[in-house]
C-alpha cells in the first residue's frame, strides 16, 4: 500500500492536473496509449479535431479524443480561449502601471486605450520628482524580499528539485560578462552578493 | 571617470529633476562639473567629455558590471514608481525563492539578482539590466504551478544573462535611430534621451529574436534547476488563449511576439529535454501559497 502510495505521489510530482480544458488539435498528429513515442498508437487524429485535456504529463497531453482516449505531444494542440469576461477591472490595471503612484498603492490612473498604447508613462513631471525622493526605500525593500541561498537551497530540497547540468543548444552563444569595474564611491548598492554571505 | 559618467548616466535614467545651483548641475545627489566631491556625489565633468567628442552610443559602448547594476536599479525604480510591489510578503518571499533558486543554476552569479511581484492586474513580467526581475501579479495568478512561475523567471533572468537591454540601447544609438539619443550634445539632454530609450524598449519591446532567445534560454535554465521543463510551454499555451483585445494583456502583446510564434520557435529545441521530463512541476505547492 504505502508503494502505491509512494509510485501515487512521484507521479504528481511529475504531472500536473488541470480541470478539463477545451483544446484544438494543431496539425495531424498521433494519439499514443501512453505518454512516450515507443508507445502503440491509438488513432491518427487530423488538424483542427476538437479534443479535451484531461492533464499534462511532463512533454505530453492525455485527451479525449472522437477517436478515442491517449496521448499527444504537447505542442501538437493549442488551448481554446477563453470567453471575455468583463474588464472594468481590467482597465485600472492599465492605469495602475501607468503611474499610480505610492509605495503600495493600488490607485486609479489614466484608464484609456492611449494608456495602453503608450505602456508606462514614467516619465511625467511628477513621477520624476517623486521617484528620487523614494529611491533608496525601493531599494530597501527589493533587499528585504531577497533570500540568501542557503535558504533556497532548503525551498529546493523540500520541493525535490535536483539541480542537472544541462548546456545551452548551439544556436545559443553567451554573451561575454562585462568587466568588474570600480565600486563608485557614492554609496553603492548592496551587491557584494556571495552566497552564504547575507546579512540582514 | 567613464565609469562616474555612466553612474551618473544610470542615476538619470528616471529623468531625475536637475537643479543648477552654484558648484553645477545636480542629478539626484550625483553632482556633476565644479561641485564639491565631498558633498556625498561622484563629481565628474561631464562636460569635459562631450567636448572630448563622446556621445551616449560611445559611453554605452563600455558599460561595465558596477554601472550596469546602477543602470539597472534605477531603471527599476522607473518601474516601481509607477507600478508600486505587492503587498503581500508571502508570495513576494516564495517568488524570491525561486529566483534565487534559478539564479544558483545559471550564470552571472555575481550579479545582486532581485525579485518583485508588481500589484498590477495586467498580465507582464520585466527585466532590469543587473538582475531586478519582476512580475505582475496579474500574470502569476493566470500560472498554474511552479514549474510555470520558474519558466517566466527564467525567461526574465535570460534577457539580463544575454544584456538585451543595454545591447539595443547601444544599437539604437549607434545606428541613429534614436538620434537624440546618439547626438546628445549636453549632459542633461544625453541622460533624457537614455532614460527614454529604456522606456521606449519596455514599452514597444525588444528585438523578436531576443525574446525567442530569452524562452530557449528560460526552458533550460528552469530544466537545470530541476523543474519540468514543459513549464515553458504551457505558459506559452496559456498565453496562447488571452485574447489580444483584453486590456490586462495590451501591453504584452505589443511587446512580445505572439505566443504561438514562439511556441513555434520552441518546438524543434524542445528533444534535448525528453531525459528531464518527468521532474517536478510543483503545481500543488504553488496552489498553496496565498
Amino acid at each position: 500500500m504505502n508503494r502505491i502510495l509512494l509510485a501515487i505521489l512521484i507521479s504528481a510530482l511529475a504531472s500536473v492536473t488541470i480541470a478539463a480544458k477545451e483544446a484544438t488539435i494543431t496539425r495531424d498528429t498521433t494519439l499514443y496509449e501512453q505518454p512516450f513515442r515507443d508507445a502503440s498508437t491509438v488513432a491518427e487524429l487530423d488538424a483542427d479535431t476538437a479534443v479535451t485535456i484531461k492533464t499534462r504529463k511532463g512533454g505530453w497531453y492525455q485527451i479525449i479524443s472522437p477517436k478515442g482516449e491517449g496521448w499527444v505531444s504537447i505542442t501538437t494542440l493549442r488551448l481554446k480561449s477563453v470567453a471575455r469576461k468583463n474588464n472594468n477591472d481590467d482597465d485600472a490595471s492599465i492605469g495602475q502601471l501607468a503611474g499610480s503612484g505610492g509605495l503600495f498603492s493600488t490607485g486609479r490612473g489614466s484608464t484609456s486605450d492611449e494608456a495602453a498604447a503608450t505602456g508606462l508613462k514614467g516619465l511625467e513631471e511628477e513621477t520624476i520628482q517623486r521617484s528620487t525622493v523614494r529611491r533608496t526605500l525601493t531599494q530597501q525593500l527589493l533587499d528585504q524580499n531577497a533570500v540568501p541561498g542557503n535558504q533556497a537551497r532548503v525551498f529546493a530540497r523540500d520541493g525535490k528539485l535536483q539541480s542537472r547540468q544541462l548546456g545551452y543548444p548551439d544556436s545559443i552563444s553567451l554573451e561575454p560578462e562585462p568587466s568588474p569595474g570600480e565600486v563608485p564611491a557614492a554609496a553603492a548598492p548592496k551587491q557584494q552578493q556571495k552566497d552564504e554571505d547575507w546579512e540582514f | 571617470m567613464h565609469k562616474t559618467v555612466m553612474t551618473t548616466l544610470a542615476a538619470s535614467l528616471l529623468a531625475i529633476s536637475t537643479s543648477v545651483n552654484a558648484s553645477g548641475i545636480s542629478f539626484g545627489g550625483f553632482s556633476l562639473g565644479g561641485g564639491d566631491p565631498d558633498d556625498g556625489g561622484t563629481a565628474v565633468d561631464i562636460g569635459e567629455l562631450f567636448k572630448a567628442g563622446k556621445n551616449a552610443a560611445t559611453l554605452l559602448d563600455e558599460v561595465d558590471l558596477q554601472e550596469e547594476i546602477a543602470f539597472g536599479e534605477q531603471a527599476s525604480e522607473l518601474l516601481l514608481s509607477s507600478s508600486p510591489l505587492l503587498n503581500n510578503p508571502v508570495v513576494q518571499q516564495y517568488v524570491n525563492r525561486i529566483g534565487r533558486w534559478l539564479s544558483l543554476n545559471a550564470e552571472r552569479q555575481n550579479l545582486p539578482w532581485r525579485f518583485g511581484v508588481l500589484d498590477s492586474t495586467t498580465v507582464n513580467a520585466y527585466a532590469a539590466p543587473g538582475g531586478y526581475i519582476f512580475i505582475t501579479y496579474g500574470l502569476y495568478q493566470k500560472l498554474n504551478s511552479e514549474a510555470e512561475l520558474a519558466a517566466v523567471l527564467a525567461h526574465e533572468m535570460a534577457h539580463v544573462i544575454q544584456r538585451h537591454h543595454v545591447r539595443t540601447l547601444k544599437k539604437n544609438a549607434a545606428s541613429g535611430l534614436a538620434t537624440s539619443l546618439a547626438s546628445a550634445n549636453s549632459p542633461s539632454m544625453m541622460t533624457r534621451e537614455a532614460a527614454n530609450g529604456l522606456r521606449d524598449i519596455w514599452n514597444s519591446g525588444l528585438d523578436k529574436d531576443y525574446e525567442y532567445e530569452a524562452d530557449l534560454m528560460g526552458m533550460v535554465i528552469a530544466t537545470r534547476a530541476g523543474y519540468d521543463p514543459y513549464g515553458m510551454v504551457a505558459v506559452l499555451q496559456m498565453l496562447d488563449t488571452l485574447r489580444p483585445d483584453d486590456d490586462a494583456v495590451a501591453l504584452m502583446f505589443k511587446t512580445h511576439p505572439l505566443p504561438s510564434q514562439r511556441l513555434e520557435e520552441l518546438e524543434p529545441q524542445l528533444g534535448i529535454l525528453d531525459p528531464y521530463a518527468e521532474q517536478p512541476g510543483l503545481a500543488t505547492r504553488f496552489q498553496t501559497v496565498r
